[in-house]
């Protein structure tokens, strides 16, 4: 191209197919394809086209033209021309080589195309030198391509990952390490700001030492080592794999690494968590087992060999359960598989030492993912104690149930803290409920003390909760009926650590029957106390009043005496007699028979009549009277004859008795005008005391006495006078 | 025993036992009382007041088939004076006439007139 210019100009002839000079054989030699081109017009004013001055075998072939000398670039590559001009033109102007990369625009190919400025005798000109580089600019962009790809799969992993570099002082310690790359990971994991281009120890002062001297160890032998490490500085957990990169200094380790502080933990966790279930299990249950799903292998697993010596699996229910409960646990065993359920059996066993024990047995099925039982795991406690105790209890509480009943004691058991008050069944009668009727309570309770003793009750139980003192109460409850119910309460209270009572307990008995005993007793002895005294007063009354008629101490202390066995025979007669009334024929008899007198000498004739104790001694004193006057003076002192004879009548509402004593007998002695002590007995005391009449008349044929008087029911033991 | 010590007394004897009443009756009238009634039963007393004035009654608890109590509340309602004369103890008396004047049989013929004297004196 030059070479046409040149000539055109007076350089021609100058081709390297034609130019043998040094430089055209050198030029022409050339391995890449070189051409030179001058400007058409001024550089940097107005260049219009390119002609070139020389282009060496290689362009052409590279071009695939003929030799170009001469042409110029628009002649040759008249869609070129345009798009290379600025690029010319500014290399012209320009000092140095300038070096650019171009795509082919017909080929797939890439050229490297140098643009080298000439100056020469007063011209310019520019060299350009091109080289086809497709296959290294493919590799290039492969290369681009691979390393995104790395990059991406770097940071894109899960654990970290960094590359360190270990440094050594001068006696070759490992000292420090540089992280020199680190992915995203690595960052999360490490908890490190920043780190590459920084030392571990710059970044984290504290580190421990041991991470250095393992990473230096890792660098020195070249041997990757895999560990788990915690470093406490760093507050974390690390799974830990690092590798040496390259075999010589610089020492450089892959690190990948994974913060398994959370799993660390975790594991902590259900290690602690199996701890403690291990320890529920053992602190729960005496042994461990599993167990076929058919239930009749079992295996100990653990726990105590409340069984003997652990022995192989085997067919525990013939072993171990009594033949008793072997039907039962059995069945239970059976229920639970059909069930699907847990199976849960307290039964009996025979121990090593041949005695019976209780064991409480569970056991959970284990199930496969078609829910069919696999096996079967369980526990089994010892309970004999427990079951024992539970006897020993049953019997206490029957005990005091049935002792309670037979006893007729009333319990209670007061909740102070709650209000809760238990009570028993008999507890509810003495209250005047049916048992169970009401919910008891203090209220209640309360509620139902006779309101006289309502206020001394309460003080009491009061006095008792703060004393600590056994509560000691008798007070009468009202019934709704009516009844008033005497109750003798016992109790005690109980008290937490801090001295408050939270519990009473206690029973009580019905004390209404003794309370009436007691009060009949009262009123007996009462009754005695009024009857001697009243007695006394009647004998000193009689005494004094026997008196006046006799002349004679001797006669005067006959008749008293008489008069008082009189009395004394009435008593008697009276305490005999549990119906509290008397026979009228049989005192009448008695009197006679005393007084010795013969039944041919007197005639007793009379309905049965029952007197009242009153009407008895007095007629007892009648006849005493009319029987010493009679044997001293009348009919029975001589041959005479008496009639007795008594009948009853009827007078308005109430029925008489008429009650006639006839002597016939010549009377001996003088007519006794006096009124002697019997006369007054039968005339006046009968009228006074019973309300009746009374005759004693002196017939020449004898004494004739009438008493009359009402009947009146016989006195209760109450009646003062009976 | 102070001759006629109840000299002009007016006294009513209310007791069921013949000769313990007899036998009063004789200690008083010989003390100078007039007796003026003496009865097993309770007395109609407006009756026996329209004979007189009474000035004092000598009153036993138990009158056989019943209790002289109401009687006892009728006379201090008029306030004549009563004593009871009674085999019982005194804790027998009820709670309204706990204070009256009152002696234990067998009482002597002394105590009886003392009592019946303060008893028609404290009018």
């Amino acid at each position: 191209m030059l070479g046409i210019s040149a000539k055109a100009e007076g350089m021609a002839d100058f081709s390297p197919q034609t130019d043998d000079s040094l430089f055209g054989a050198a030029f022409g030699a050339l391995p890449d394809a070189v051409c030179i081109l001058e400007p058409i017009g001024v550089p940097g004013e107005s260049v219009t086209d390119w002609r070139y001055l020389a282009a060496n075998p290689v362009m052409c072939e590279l071009l695939a033209i003929e030799d170009p000398t001469g042409a110029t670039l628009r002649d040759r590559f008249p869609h070129l021309a345009d798009h290379w001009a600025p690029d010319f033109e500014r290399a012209i102007l320009g000092t140095a080589p300038e070096v650019l990369v171009r795509e082919a625009k017909e080929r797939p190919e890439v050229y490297e195309v140098v643009l080298c400025p000439l100056h020469y005798s007063g011209r310019r000109a520019i060299m350009a030198r091109m080289r086809n580089i497709t296959t290294e600019h493919q590799a290039r962009a492969l290369q681009r391509e691979a390393d995104a790809r790395y990059k991406l799969l770097f940071d894109a992993i899960d654990e970290g990952f960094c590359v360190i570099e270990v440094q050594f002082d001068a006696e070759n310690r490992p000292i420090d390490y540089l992280f020199i790359e680190g992915n995203d990971a690595f960052l999360d994991q490490s908890g490190l700001t920043d780190p590459i281009g920084k030392t571990m120890r710059t970044l984290q002062p504290d580190i421990e030492d041991k991470w250095v001297a393992t990473y230096g160890r890792i660098a020195m032998t070249g041997v990757a080592e895999r560990f788990e490490s915690e470093s406490q500085a760093m507050n974390r957990w690390f799974d830990v794999f690092a590798f040496p990169i390259g075999e010589t200094a610089p020492h450089r380790l892959g690190i990948l690494f994974e913060d398994i502080g959370k799993r660390k933990t975790m594991e902590l966790a259900l290690r602690h968590s199996e701890n403690r279930l291990h320890s529920l299990i053992e602190a729960t249950s005496d042994l461990i087992f599993r167990m076929n799903p058919e239930g009749t292998v079992m295996e100990q697993l653990g726990g105590k060999s409340l069984l003997g010596e652990a022995t192989g699996p085997g067919d525990w229910i013939e072993e171990f359960v009594t033949p008793s409960d072997r039907v039962m646990v059995r069945d239970a065993v059976d229920t639970a598989i059909a069930a699907q359920q847990p199976i849960d059996v307290e039964h009996r066993y025979l121990r090593p030492d041949g005695s019976v024990g209780w064991l409480y047995s569970r056991a959970v099925p284990v199930f496969d993912e078609q829910r069919t039982i696999t096996e079967w795991f369980g526990m089994s406690t010892d309970i004999t104690n427990r079951r024992l105790a539970e006897r020993e209890l049953a019997h206490g509480a029957q005990m005091l149930r049935v002792a309670s009943e037979i006893g007729k004691v009333g319990l209670w058991d007061w909740n102070v803290e709650s209000g809760e008050i238990h009570w028993s069944d008999e507890h509810y009668r003495m209250e005047g409920y049916e048992p169970g009727e009401v919910v008891p309570s203090y209220e209640l309770w309360a509620e139902r003390v006779h309101p006289d003793d309502r206020e001394i009750a309460v003080a009491r139980l009061a006095e008792a909760m703060e004393s600590g003192q056994d509560y000691i109460s008798e007070y009468r409850v009202c019934h709704p009926d009516g009844e008033v119910v005497w109750l003798s309460a016992r109790g005690r209270f109980l008290y937490d650590e801090q001295g408050k009572p939270v519990r009473m307990l206690g029973a009580m008995v019905d004390m209404t029957q003794r309370r009436r005993e007691e009060e009949w007793q009262r009123l007996l002895v009462a009754e005695l106390q009024h009857r001697v005294r009243n007695l006394i007063g009647m004998v000193r009354s009689v005494a004094r009043l026997s008196a006046p008629s006799h002349r004679h101490v001797d006669e005067y202390v006959d008749h008293l005496i008489g008069r008082l066995q009189a009395m004394g025979r009435t008593q008697s007669t009276l305490t005999r007699s549990p119906g509290r009334s008397v026979d009228l024929a049989e005192l009448v008899r008695e009197e006679l028979l005393v007084h010795a007198v013969q039944d041919d000498k007197c005639h007793v004739e009379g309905p049965e009549i029952a007197l009242s104790p009153h009407a008895a001694e007095i007629v007892t004193l009648a006849i005493h009277e009319l029987a010493t006057n009679s044997v001293k003076y009348g009919a029975l002192g001589d041959t005479g004859y008496i009639r007795i004879v008594w009948d009853a009548e009827q007078r308005g509402e109430k029925y008489w008795v008429i009650l006639r004593w006839q002597e016939t007998a010549p009377v001996r002695k003088a007519k006794q005008n006096r009124k002697g002590f019997g006369r007054k007995l039968i005339e006046e005391r009968v009228p006074y005391e019973l309300q009746g009449e009374g005759r004693f008349t002196v017939h020449d044929t004898g004494v004739l006495a009438v008493l009359e008087f009402p009947l009146v029911d016989a006195g209760s033991i109450l009646d003062p006078r009976s | 025993m102070t001759d006629r010590a109840l000299s002009g007394y007016r006294i009513v004897i209310l007791e069921d036992d013949y000769y313990q009443a007899q036998d009063c009756r004789q200690l008083l009238e010989a003390a100078g009382a007039k007796v003026i009634a003496i009865s097993a039963t309770i007395p109609d007393l407006p009756a026996l007041l329209e004979e007189g004035r009474i000035d004092a009654v000598l009153i036993d608890i138990n009158l056989g088939h019943g209790l002289s109590f109401d009687f006892a509340r009728a006379l201090k309602a008029q306030a004549i004076p009563f004593v009871f004369l009674t085999g019982y103890d005194a804790a027998m008396l009820p709670d309204d006439l706990a204070g009256s004047g009152y002696l234990t049989k067998p009482a002597d013929a002394a105590r009886i007139m003392a009592a019946l004297a303060s008893a028609a004196a404290a009018r």
